[in-house]
């Protein structure tokens, strides 16, 4: 019977690997079809919160609450936020718009690509739900055995670090 | 109708989306259909968890489709008892 100290087997270089890209922690621990499907699902939200909302949807200075979460999902996020600044906010892709005038900006403007109401609410939100299922996914990554899925063959039955301790602590059997 | 009413109507009502510039723009007209989201936003929830949930892995698929489902029915079925309560019960209760 496993202590308690041996059945925690964390794994920080997938947990990291997953932060840098989605699904990639389960990929370095040999985790392939896992770390597949758990890409695919997270990018599944994120490329359509970014396809729905523009690339404004991610915006690290005005909406830095929800970019927070949109974190998460890695670079990528701060790719994409790089962009909206490199393009949108810079002028570069559409024209800016000139804004009422404010206290505290006397010559706001915007680009014309701005997302507004729906695109932008559920582009931005779509983004934040990729970084929280991606946090998961992290977690996931932090404490399953590698090769976990190859272990009983084709049945490809996955199991957590302690499962795979139990195995070894008993020969084998279980 | 001429043709070329049909032809005007038809192009106006696509051009928004001709125009569209995917990821650098805002989809066109999501006001409209924004509750399709549903549908992705299911399916990726669905697929991202199920994969670091699911042991045996063969059954993913399976699993993913089930979760998915079960959030658009449940979407569907708070949407319709909202719609009950907010248009249907809270007109008739009396005013103080």
């Amino acid at each position: 019977m496993p202590t308690e100290k041996e059945s925690v087997s964390l794994q920080p270089i997938a947990a990291l690997a997953g932060w840098v890209f989605p699904g990639l922690g389960h990929l370095v621990n040999g985790n392939t079809r896992r770390g597949i499907a758990a890409m695919a699902g997270v990018l599944l939200l994120f490329v359509t919160g970014v396809l729905v909302g523009g690339i404004d949807a991610i915006d690290r200075k005005e909406d830095r609450l929800w970019f927070i979460g949109q974190a998460a999902c890695g670079p990528i996020a701060f790719v994409v936020d790089s962009a909206n600044t490199a393009f949108l906010k810079s002028g570069s892709a559409a024209p800016m718009i000139p804004l009422p005038p404010s206290v505290l900006n006397p010559q706001p403007q915007a680009s014309a690509f701005k997302g507004l109401a729906h695109a932008n609410e559920f582009g931005t939100f779509l983004a934040f739900l990729a970084g929280l299922m991606n946090t998961c996914v992290i977690l996931d990554a932090l404490v399953r055995a590698p090769r976990s899925d190859r272990a009983t063959g084709s049945s490809m039955r996955g199991r957590r670090a302690e499962d795979a301790n139990r195995t070894v602590s008993t020969g084998g059997a279980a | 109708m001429s043709l070329f009413a049909i032809v005007s109507a038809a192009t106006a009502s696509v051009s928004p989306i001709l125009a569209w510039k995917p990821f650098l723009q805002p989809a066109p007209n999501a006001q409209h259909w924004w509750w399709l989201l549903l549908i992705p936003m299911s399916i990726g929830v669905s697929l991202a968890y199920k994969a670091i949930r699911v042991e045996n892995l063969n059954q993913l698929p399976r699993e993913t489709l089930r979760m998915a489902a079960q959030i658009v029915f449940g979407m569907i079925g708070l949407a319709l008892a909202l719609y009950v309560l907010v248009i249907l019960i809270l007109p008739h209760l009396p005013v103080e």
